[in-house]
């Protein structure tokens, strides 16, 4: 029965950005099963903060610009169909970073309506840009309020770090200071993580998996894998 | 006589430059026996500043756009000439500009022939914008005819369609949030009366602001301005969901402060003439403290806007595609 969870970044990203199944996973990862408590260890909550600040201003500042733009582009007050797939084909650039979902937008609002004011698309746009700034947990009281920062600190392991196959950017320290949270406080731990390829999967001319290591070397009682099921590549 | 004196006989102290704004000073005095505020005497002589160069005769006047139009850059100047002296106004306290009695004509280098244009011009100018006293004239007059781009000229506009919108209109108490700055005033002037009757004002005023915003998206120069870009969008965007909420004194606070900001980042050192490299290079440095304080700013008015905007989910329409574009970001952002 495990008592603790630690999380990765990924997971953290699911529930409070991502909007979709994943998202779902991510919560009831987090939410039920009564475990004790659910770590966000140092590492994850620096990196977790600079990205998501940062993937939240690249798509907003994405949809304002292309907000904008229609503003400046499109004279006419009612949007006809004609004008909609012109939008989507011609004035949403493919470079713009919210190219997938407003692409997706318009061929709703085109597969659904006739015409549309004007307004209306600008107000759905401006729903969006801040949208994207809200915290996807919002209903279940915040995010904040399902996981608790790890503020004890944390040991270094150079024996394990060593013997650690993962090494990928900030994923070992993921890792170590998921380790130290097990053997700290001597409870039944697990890794959850969006990252199949570095934390699960078994690497080409590796030993064995990354999952298998991890377990074999480290505290922990387990590895969840709560990525999307995308296609695995070869690696 | 001095020894002192003595030395200095023949020595001008002053220039060109500080002779216009003496002369600024001595026909204020002259024509409406007054004296002005810092204020008022900047915009002045930025004034007769570019009507002399209109004429062809450049006295390499420091000056510089900045929050409400060109003034001059004092620090770059012997300013000797005059004194600051506080003043109260009504509520307000300033500076007045006195004249130093004991400087005289004699005690500026500059030709005949520029000080006859410069005599001329100030005259004129003084004449025109004299018995008004205050800046709001000048102000307008200098946005009409030197503003640098029509960004900056309808910036204005807009900052001065919140500035008048009435105290009583700017609070909503419906829309009072708990946890930001709001001034004293904010809190203790009685609320609009009845939300029924006020809401088709603020309807109007609604789409009145809108229509500035997006007047202002439209003419943002990206190229030149491109420093402050992403500080505007998000600035935009935010003044946006503030207009949603009727948060109007919030609006008014938070315009000021992104025009603060960007008059310190771009204003005064993409529109200015004759800065010293010194003060330029210190305008610089600033550069990044401005940014990087606004941006703080924005964060607590966003905090503001999310804590109290109506909930909306036009991202789940789409919450597939959207949330895959989110994993593919954070994904290259890992690389």
């Amino acid at each position: 029965m495990v008592q603790l969870k630690v999380l990765d970044t990924g997971v953290l990203l699911g529930m409070c950005i991502e909007i979709d199944q994943h998202h779902t996973k991510c919560i009831d990862y987090v939410v039920n099963d009564g475990c004790e408590k659910v770590y966000i260890t140092p590492t994850v909550g620096s990196e977790f903060e600079r990205k998501s600040s940062e993937i939240r201003q690249k798509l907003s500042q994405s949809i304002i610009k292309h907000r904008q733009k229609v503003v400046k582009e499109m004279n006419n007050d009612q949007l006809s169909r004609k004008a909609l797939g012109y939008i989507r084909d011609t004035v949403l650039e493919g470079g713009n970073r919210a190219y997938r979902f407003l692409y997706e937008y318009y061929s709703k609002k085109m597969k659904n309506r006739v015409s549309v004011d004007k307004l209306e698309i600008v107000m759905d746009l401006e729903d969006m840009e801040t949208e994207v700034w809200e915290d996807a947990c919002k209903e279940h009281g915040g995010w904040k309020s399902l996981v608790s920062g790890w503020t004890k600190g944390i040991n270094p392991y150079p024996d394990i770090e060593n013997k650690l196959l993962i090494y990928e950017g900030d994923d070992r320290d993921v890792c170590l200071e998921a380790h130290h949270v097990a053997a700290d406080t001597g409870k039944v731990t697990e890794l959850g993580t969006t990252n199949s390829k570095h934390f699960i999967d078994k690497k080409s001319g590796e030993s064995e998996s990354r999952k298998d290591n991890i377990l074999r070397i480290t505290e922990l009682e387990d590895v969840k894998d709560l990525s999307c099921g995308k296609v695995p590549t070869n690696n | 006589m001095d020894p002192i004196e003595l030395l200095n006989m023949g020595n001008p102290e002053y220039g060109e430059q500080e002779f216009l704004c003496y002369q600024v000073l001595k026909e204020m005095r002259q024509q409406f026996g007054r004296d002005m505020p810092k204020t008022e005497f900047y915009k002045l002589c930025y004034i007769v500043n570019e009507e002399l160069l209109d004429k062809g005769v450049d006295v390499e006047l420091p000056v510089h756009w900045y929050r409400y139009g060109g003034v001059l850059t004092t620090q770059a100047m012997n300013a000797g000439f005059y004194n600051l002296e506080e003043k109260r106004w009504s509520s307000n306290r300033g500076n007045n500009v006195v004249l130093n009695d004991e400087v005289s004509e004699d005690d500026f280098e500059v030709s005949d022939e520029k000080k006859a244009e410069i005599v001329d011009i100030a005259s004129e100018t003084v004449r025109e914008f004299g018995n008004i006293y205050g800046t709001k004239k000048k102000k307008d007059y200098q946005y009409d005819h030197y503003a640098p781009n029509e960004f900056v000229r309808i910036l204005d506009k807009y900052r001065e369609y919140l500035d008048d919108m009435e105290e009583l209109d700017r609070i909503d108490s419906d829309s009072y949030v708990s946890n930001v700055d709001v001034s004293f005033n904010d809190i203790v002037s009685s609320p609009s009366s009845s939300i029924d009757n006020s809401s088709q004002d603020t309807s109007e005023q609604k789409e009145e602001i809108r229509g500035y915003l997006d007047k202002l998206a439209k003419v943002y120069p990206e190229e030149l301005y491109e420093g402050m870009y992403p500080l505007f969008l998000e600035w935009e965007s935010l003044s946006r969901q503030l207009i949603k909420n009727g948060n109007f004194s919030q609006l008014f606070n938070f315009t000021e402060d992104f025009w603060k900001t960007f008059s310190r980042v771009e204003l005064r050192l993409k529109h200015e003439r004759n800065t010293p490299n010194l003060k330029k290079r210190k305008w610089a440095r600033k550069k990044k403290t401005e940014k990087e304080d606004f941006k703080e700013e924005i964060e607590k008015y966003r905090a503001v806007v999310l804590q109290n905007r109506e909930q909306t989910s036009k991202l789940h329409t789409v919450a597939d595609s959207y949330s895959e574009t989110v994993r593919d970001l954070f994904e290259e952002l890992s690389q």
